[in-house]
């Protein structure tokens, strides 16, 4: 089981995700937005980071910047989610050194499979 | 020739034996006619002889005396005859010899050639004793050459030169002047005359016998015969008579030989001339022809230099070619030194000077006129003027270095002739460059129509009209003015100058060369400009001379000008330029309409381009907010079916997903809303309503989603209620009270203020969040704005809660604003009129 931190600004997205994780992680931090991400998962050190990209204050691409920029942080593997209809956000989060990208709305079964495959064995 | 015989004594003894025998034959026939009348007995022969002379010897003498009388008559005849005959042919000999030579010199052109068959004809015609020498008359050196001597007196002189001021004055005065021969038959007799020649000439001191023999033609002295003999009276009358003859052969022979000669280098000089017409007509640049004309001008007449001297008139000459042989000074380009083409200028006639130094007509009173000719080592000097169309354009002019020179017609003649064709060759080269600068000015108008064809930035247009203009204009600079009607003012808007023009920026109409034009919607020369009273005094400073304007005229109606102005006293503009700078004005008003009208369209597609992008960017960010609650839907629907899920969660989940089907909805139809709002389909449905309700109850659902928010209601009391569409004005406030939430993402107080103003309503919805830029405070309101600042992406929203704010407020006659520090907050404020507004108020769109 592993250690999740969750950045997502939506509340209704933020429940779907608790629910939805229930069982599947051993422990789920969500943050409302970047800033507050990122000091949760320099605290928590999660073993998978999911981020929202459009986030007000810091976004997902900035909270991804600082993650690898700190040796500490730069091995966890981040999975980007975005509700965004443009190609240019998948090649972003690419070059921001995504692990994987979802894609607004994404099945529950994708979110589980991603935390399975990124999780510790 | 049959001779006559002349001895005396043979026409005597032929008449005595002649008498004899008459006599006797008749006494013998009588006496016969006796005897055989029977008169007289026979007789034997010799009787018979005997006495018939017995008989009558005295009748015999006197018969013999008769015929010796008749004798000497025959004689004296006879004699006379043939010394008739002796002298006839011994002219027949002489003219045979004369002839003779006449033939040999006919077609003889070279006195070298002539000289020596002249002088074996002389030679014959002398004493073998006498020595001839033939000598050839220079008429330009005024000397004799000798051409040949021989004899047994003859030396190594062919060739020297005796110029005729070395003759002594007897013979000078005699053979020169007079044209007359001089025979000293015997020296001796005239010793002391014959001294003075002796001293002069060594070579002739031995001779007894002397006479020059000047030969003549035509009234010219061509050249002389010598003879000297050392025998004095060796030559006779007769022989100098022969030799007269000759010499009149060999006078007219020598005439023939100038005449050719004269005649050659006529032809010479004519082909000269023609060759230099042919170039001046065959060649359009009248530089190259003066060139090479001068050369070959300065060749003809064998000077030392030759020039051509231009200007306008005889004080404004300079020299313009000039040609020097080597090792000879020049007078120098642009030298202004030329006093000789002055006088030729001003008399407008050819002027000669044989010797510069002492031709009285320029020397007076120890002053020099051409003392600056002297002082370049001039000695002689011919000038001619160039006239072209009734006016003198220069001179033409050729100086002989360091030796006097008496000009004849013929140079004259041929200097004009060359001037003549240097103005044909002038005028023709004017005509052609007025011609090719035409040409070079249409290429140039097209020029500048292809460049500018393909501009559309003004200034680069202006640039390169104004560019154009000052290279085929003149040489200084282009101003380009523009008028701006709401100051009247022209202002100086593009400049292509290379120098400090000291033109005004700004001129009123009327007011410098481009106002005048301006104002008279007409072109505008002024060439003198230093003297012109509108002159602008920074332009003086600046040295302008000269100014030429147009007006930028569009459809009859000024709207500038262009100026081009010179800085060359020479350059004088020409209504021609008037009408070359019309057309490039022309062209500029056709370029800044056409970029007028291209930066409109520019701005038109700009705008629509804008449009599109945002209405691209409104359907991407949409379908991201339609994809946030979807994602919801979609997640807790999947929950719901795929696991066993207690009931409790279930009507849970079920219940998320309806809110998020609401907020769905909502998005929709406030899409639809601002649509029909501003197409005008959206009708309020009014009802009284209290303000301060409405708020309450907006806060009270907006609470529960802020729970990091103080919310502070200043609400004043009794208020009037209002007529306006309760719905309407619920979703306004909902949309500023949300807003106010998501831009204060930290939390923090916001204040609701609500009061009465003196007709209206005021309602403030005041946050403490991020604030809005000053120049964005106006753009919140307008459509999808809120896709373009950026800095609020992340913040959810379809961008269009604050145009449906305005259109609502618009709708109800009331005003919305907000004011604003960035980082402090905003206040979002709106009023609604107490006044029953107008049903179905057109929104604004």
């Amino acid at each position: 089981m592993s250690k999740v931190v969750f950045c997502e600004d939506d509340p209704m997205i933020q429940k779907l995700i608790r629910a939805a994780l229930r069982g599947h992680a051993h422990e789920i931090h969500v943050a409302s937005s970047g800033d507050e991400g990122l000091e949760l998962i320099r605290r928590e050190l999660p073993d998978v980071v999911f981020t929202d990209v459009s986030m007000p204050g810091m976004d997902g691409f900035q909270l991804a910047g600082e993650l690898k920029a700190d040796p500490r942080t730069a091995h966890i593997p981040i999975v980007f989610m975005t509700a965004s209809v443009q190609d240019e956000v998948r090649e972003a989060a690419e070059r921001h050194g995504a692990a994987n990208v979802l894609m607004k709305p994404f099945s529950m079964a994708d979110l589980r499979a991603q935390l399975a495959e990124l999780g510790p064995r | 020739m049959r001779r006559i015989p002349r001895s005396r004594a043979f026409y005597l003894l032929a008449s005595a034996a002649y008498a004899v025998v008459v006599y006797l034959v008749v006494q013998l026939v009588y006496q016969a006619e006796e005897i055989a009348a029977g008169l007289a007995p026979q007789r034997e022969v010799v009787e018979l002889l005997t006495s018939a002379f017995r008989l009558h010897l005295a009748s015999f003498g006197l018969f013999v005396a008769f015929l010796v009388i008749a004798a000497q008559v025959a004689y004296r005849i006879a004699s006379n005859v043939t010394s008739a005959l002796m002298a006839e042919e011994r002219r027949a000999a002489d003219l045979a010899v004369v002839t003779g030579l006449s033939s040999r010199l006919a077609g003889m052109q070279d006195p070298a050639e002539i000289a020596p068959v002249a002088m074996r004809s002389v030679r014959e015609a002398v004493a073998e004793t006498t020595t001839v020498a033939f000598m050839d008359f220079d008429e330009d050196a005024r000397g004799f050459s000798i051409l040949a001597e021989e004899g047994p007196g003859a030396g190594p002189v062919r060739g020297r030169m005796y110029p005729v001021t070395v003759l002594p004055e007897e013979v000078r005065a005699q053979t020169i002047d007079r044209r007359k021969p001089l025979v000293i038959p015997d020296t001796a007799v005239e010793a002391s005359f014959w001294a003075t020649l002796a001293a002069k000439f060594p070579a002739v001191a031995g001779a007894r016998t002397f006479a020059v023999l000047p030969l003549v033609s035509r009234d010219r002295l061509r050249g002389a015969i010598t003879l000297r003999d050392p025998n004095p009276n060796a030559l006779p009358q007769s022989r100098f008579e022969l030799v007269t003859l000759l010499g009149h052969t060999i006078a007219d022979a020598l005439a023939g030989a100038a005449n050719v000669e004269e005649a050659t280098q006529r032809a010479e000089r004519e082909a000269l001339v023609n060759k230099i017409a042919q170039r001046a007509r065959a060649s359009l640049d009248s530089n190259e022809v003066l060139r090479r004309g001068l050369e070959d001008l300065a060749g003809a007449l064998e000077v030392s230099r030759a020039l051509v001297i231009l200007g306008t008139g005889p004080d404004d000459l300079r020299v313009a070619h000039e040609w020097a042989r080597p090792g000879i000074p020049t007078v120098g380009a642009g030298s202004q030194r030329v006093p000789l083409a002055r006088i030729a200028a001003r008399d407008g006639d050819t002027v000669a000077v044989n010797d510069v130094q002492t031709d009285e007509r320029f020397v007076s009173g120890g002053r020099n006129e051409l003392a600056d000719l002297v002082a370049i080592g001039t000695r002689a000097a011919l000038a001619t003027p160039i006239g072209a169309r009734g006016q003198i354009i220069g001179v033409l002019t050729v100086h002989m270095v360091g030796a006097v020179r008496e000009w004849s017609p013929e140079d004259c003649r041929l200097l004009e002739a060359f001037a003549n064709e240097l103005r044909v060759s002038m005028e023709l080269t004017r005509l052609f460059q007025a011609r090719q600068r035409e040409s070079e000015r249409m290429l140039a108008l097209h020029h500048a129509s292809a460049v500018l064809a393909g501009q559309t930035e003004p200034n680069v247009i202006l640039d390169e009209i104004l560019k154009n203009a000052v290279r085929l204009l003149g040489r200084g600079g282009a101003s380009l003015y523009i008028w701006v009607p709401e100051a009247k003012v022209l202002r100086n808007v593009r400049d292509y100058e290379t120098r400090d023009h000291g033109a005004a920026k700004m001129l009123r109409s009327g007011e410098g060369v481009a106002g005048v034009a301006f104002q008279k919607v007409a072109p505008y020369i002024v060439n003198d400009y230093q003297h012109w009273e509108g002159a602008v005094k920074g332009t003086l400073a600046a040295g302008q001379r000269s100014a030429i304007s147009v007006p930028l005229v569009r459809q009859g109606v000024p709207i500038g000008a262009i100026t081009i102005r010179s800085y060359d006293a020479a350059v004088r503009f020409t209504d021609e330029d008037g009408h070359l700078l019309t057309l490039f004005a022309d062209q500029a008003v056709a370029a800044l309409t056409a970029a007028e009208a291209f930066a409109q369209q520019k701005a038109a597609v700009e705008e629509l381009e804008r449009l599109s992008k945002a209405k691209s960017d409104f359907i991407s960010i949409v379908s991201h907010e339609f994809r946030t609650p979807l994602t919801g839907i979609q997640g807790f629907s999947e929950m719901i079916r795929d696991e066993d899920l207690p009931t409790a969660d279930v009507k849970e989940y079920a219940s998320d997903i309806n809110k998020d089907a609401q907020r769905l909805n909502r998005m929709i139809t406030d899409m639809l809303d601002l649509d029909r709002m501003e197409s005008g389909r959206m009708q309020l449905y009014r009802e009284s309503v209290d303000i301060n309700t409405i708020v309450e109850e907006v806060i009270d659902r907006v609470r529960p989603n802020a729970p990091a928010h103080s919310v502070t209601l200043r609400l004043e009391d009794r208020l009037p209620s209002i007529s306006a569409d309760r719905d309407k004005i619920t979703q306004v406030l909902t949309n500023l009270l949300s807003n106010a939430v998501k831009y204060s993402p930290d939390g923090g107080e916001i204040v609701v203020t609500t009061r009465q103003a003196k007709d209206e309503l005021q309602i403030s919805v005041k946050d403490h969040g991020m604030g809005i830029p000053e120049d964005a405070l106006e753009k919140v309101f307008e459509r999808y704005s809120r896709l373009e600042t950026g800095a609020t992406r992340h913040i959810q929203g379809t961008g269009l809660g604050l145009p449906i704010v305005r259109q609502i407020v618009d709708m109800h006659g009331g005003r919305v604003w907000v004011e604003s520090a960035l980082g402090k907050g905003s206040d979002f404020q709106f009023t609604l009129p107490f006044a029953a507004v107008p049903e179905a108020t057109e929104a604004r769109r």
